[in-house]
């Protein structure tokens, strides 16, 4: 518990600081780095077409977005299907097939990043950066955008300018991040080179084919944007991502920093600093709960190893150098924040250790993605706002503008999405011999395969638990989910903010809701958790929780 | 909207020029010129310059005269990482765990076999054994190279990393590197 002490203060120290400095970058007028980022800015956006941001309603600005991501898909798209035929492909990865890049290319755009690939030998390193790492910030700074405009119209102000925003988002955020944490990384000896493949002649007098390539400066926005693809199969578990204790720490702070920060840009956007607290607690109590589960199950161990006289915690899938609590830390914040790189084998763990990586995701706002994660807990809280407006018989209202029916239509819609794409594959997946194809594990692990695949894609998280996903069943089915998971909502959301943005603001008066009250707090915390488990809770109880019933 | 679909071409293959090859350039020129051993991935070399392997690479140590890291589900094979996530109720886990005790009680006899030595890592290249586990198999070491048991845990001991003990990272030895002084103390491969 000391462990996630400090993780979580240090995400404050930096998400803290962050937060107004995004506010600056995208309310204010003037923000810092204008000097020399400034003409830069302005030179991309001439480049892209723009010459003087202009204020988009909800339809352009989605447009826009739907627009931009669907090229960039497209190009990635072509890319990994012709990368058989492309240079700097010293394994011979062939070209993917339709199904497989389809998936790939859906995936690493709506910030997923499932994997049905082998990192290392279903795809050239001449992909991993060029489509990728292009993907995987392009996605990050969609997600941002997308936060920050649901802000705008939340608090009242026009929606903003898409372009602006994502060039902004890029520029002043991601890119100089990304830079600063690769070197970080490389310190600690993540691989940053051109030189792909080097023969080893090990101690024993045996051959080990070592695979290198720009790595550092993958797994810097694969953390920074909440995507969480790995350049290898073993994701951040692999020795060259992840290869020391520090880097573990800093793969976690970088998954939270921004969604944290996002919290407090909102409270300064809103004029009232204690809003972002009511956030951070009511997603950190859950947090904090969920991992203590996951914590315990793990270092209890297993009792049929016990058994056979193996004492000790479950080592099955992990790293000596993260140990349980490194471990499962990384297992709640990769699911948290939905991002999806794992440090560990999430199928071997313990049975209530599954069940927590699987419920956040199903809650998908215990701080959640990058821009998404905002977009979604302030869901959660407009949704809270309408029940009590409902119990106490007033019309509810969200900081100040009241929300009538039009706005929870729209909310509604949002969220049943989540839910709807969850169960309705898993059923469809266990009905149908194709899908059964892709599952490696025995009965009620098999199940929680294909539910977590499911979760996981619509949670735009992309962990998984090991099913054998490159079958065209699960490629087009699973890259169907990420994306009904991910552009629907969005474009939702946008219309919600733009309805909300064109009332008129109440004065907050003795009888107005007050959010920023520990009453509140709690309310929101027990909303999100009863909502999750009232949807979840019946395949929660025949996958994970039917194996932890079995177990002596 | 026809003019944001325009834009949305020249952005995308904006930002694919940008982050798909001048950042990654710009990070690889800065990552070999700041920490030039660490961007080509920490690698050792002999006496002769022949490359052995990576620090941060598990080997696969089959002898039993050499310390033995992980199981590992390819073989410590760099081209096919990870591990089958096998589940906890999983007959495949029980029975490989029922194989490495077997194989552990007949070479260690007497001593109790370290719980993750009966796991699979999750990378199938963890570098790494606990410090019990390194511990655990001095006796077996002593034994077959002729070595005190004293020497070998001094051996150990210098090598134990115990950084982030407050994150739960245990005092652990890395397998290779223990090996390579194993080695130059034997005076025999």
């Amino acid at each position: 518990m000391l462990g996630m002490a400090i993780l979580l203060l240090l995400a404050l120290l930096l998400g803290i600081p962050t937060g107004r400095y995004l506010y600056l970058v995208f309310f204010a007028p003037k923000a810092p780095g204008d000097g020399w980022l400034r003409p830069v800015e302005t030179f991309l956006l001439r480049l892209i077409g723009v010459r003087e941001p202009y204020d988009m309603d909800w339809k352009v600005y989605s447009a826009a977005l739907l627009g931009a991501n669907g090229f960039m898909a497209l190009l990635g798209y072509v890319l990994l299907r012709q990368q058989g035929n492309l240079p700097w492909n010293p394994l011979g990865a062939p070209g993917m097939s339709w199904h497989l890049a389809f998936n790939t290319a859906a995936s690493f755009i709506t910030n997923t990043n499932l994997q049905h690939y082998a990192g290392e030998t279903q795809i050239s390193p001449l992909s991993q950066m060029a489509v990728i790492t292009f993907l995987m910030h392009a996605s990050a700074a969609t997600g941002l955008a997308a936060g920050i405009t649901f802000i705008r119209g939340v608090t009242g102000r026009p929606l903003g300018n898409f372009w602006s925003d994502f060039i902004k988002a890029s520029l002043r955020v991601l890119w100089p991040a990304s830079l600063l944490v690769s070197l970080l990384l490389v310190s600690q000896g993540v691989p940053q080179t051109f030189t792909a493949l080097r023969e080893a002649h090990t101690l024993e007098g045996t051959l080990q084919t070592l695979l290198t390539g720009p790595i550092a400066s993958f797994e810097s926005i694969k953390h920074l944007g909440t995507n969480g693809g790995g350049y290898f199969s073993a994701n951040a578990a692999h020795p060259f991502e992840n290869p020391t204790p520090f880097t573990n720490l800093l793969h976690m702070l970088s998954m939270l920093w921004i969604p944290i920060s996002l919290l407090f840009t909102f409270g300064d956007a809103a004029r009232n600093r204690r809003l972002p607290w009511v956030f951070f607690s009511a997603a950190a109590v859950i947090f904090v709960g969920l991992y203590g589960i996951l914590l315990h199950a793990e270092d209890a161990g297993d009792p049929l190893l016990h058994r056979l006289g193996i004492p000790g915690p479950n080592w099955e899938g992990k790293e000596v150098r993260f140990g349980m609590e490194g471990t499962s830390l990384f297992v709640s914040v990769t699911t948290g924040a939905t991002t999806g790189s794992v440090d560990s084998a999430h199928g071997s763990l313990m049975p209530w250790g599954q069940t927590v990586p699987l419920l956040q995701m199903m809650l998908n706002s215990i701080f959640g993605g990058i821009g998404v994660g905002t977009m979604n807990l302030l869901t959660m809280a407009l949704l809270t706002v309408f029940l009590i407006g409902l119990m106490v018989g007033r019309t509810p209202e969200f900081l100040g503008r009241k929300v009538e029916p039009r706005e929870m239509t729209l909310l509604a819609a949002v969220i049943l999405i989540h839910p709807l794409l969850i169960l309705i594959p898993t059923a469809v997946a266990l009905s149908l011999p194709q899908g059964i194809e892709g599952l490696t594990a025995p009965t009620f692990q098999g199940l929680t395969q294909a539910l977590y695949e499911f979760a996981s894609s619509a949670a735009n998280n992309g962990s998984g638990m090991g099913i054998d996903g490159d079958q065209a069943f699960w490629n087009v089915s699973t890259g169907l989910v990420m994306l009904l998971g991910r552009y629907p909502s969005i474009v939702l959301l946008l219309a919600l903010a733009d309805s909300l943005r064109k009332k008129r603001a109440a004065p907050l008066g003795p009888g107005s809701l007050r959010l920023d009250t520990p009453l509140f707090t709690g309310i929101l915390a027990f909303m999100t958790l009863l909502l999750g488990a009232l949807n979840f809770f019946p395949a929660l109880a025949m996958g994970p929780l039917a194996q932890a019933l079995m177990l002596p | 909207m026809k003019d944001e679909l325009w834009r949305g071409l020249r952005a995308a293959l904006l930002i694919f020029l940008i982050t798909g090859f001048l950042l990654p350039l710009t990070t690889t020129g800065l990552a070999e010129l700041l920490f030039p051993p660490k961007a080509q991935g920490s690698l050792v070399f002999d006496d002769q310059g022949t490359l052995v392997g990576s620090l941060l690479i598990g080997q696969d140590f089959q002898g039993p005269q050499w310390f033995q890291g992980r199981p590992s589900a390819s073989g410590n094979n760099p081209l096919e990482s990870g591990s089958p996530q096998w589940g906890p109720l999983d007959p495949r886990r029980i029975e490989a765990a029922q194989k490495a005790l077997a194989s552990w009680v007949q070479a260690n006899p007497g001593v109790p076999l370290p719980s993750e030595l009966a796991a699979l890592s999750a990378s199938a290249l963890d570098p790494h054994i606990t410090r019990e586990a390194a511990l655990a198999q001095v006796p077996r070491i002593a034994r077959l190279r002729g070595l005190s048991e004293a020497e070998l845990v001094s051996l150990v001991d210098g090598l134990t990393e115990e950084s982030f003990r407050f994150l739960g990272s245990p005092p652990r030895v890395n397998v290779l590197l223990l090996n390579r002084k194993l080695a130059q103390l034997a005076n025999t491969p």
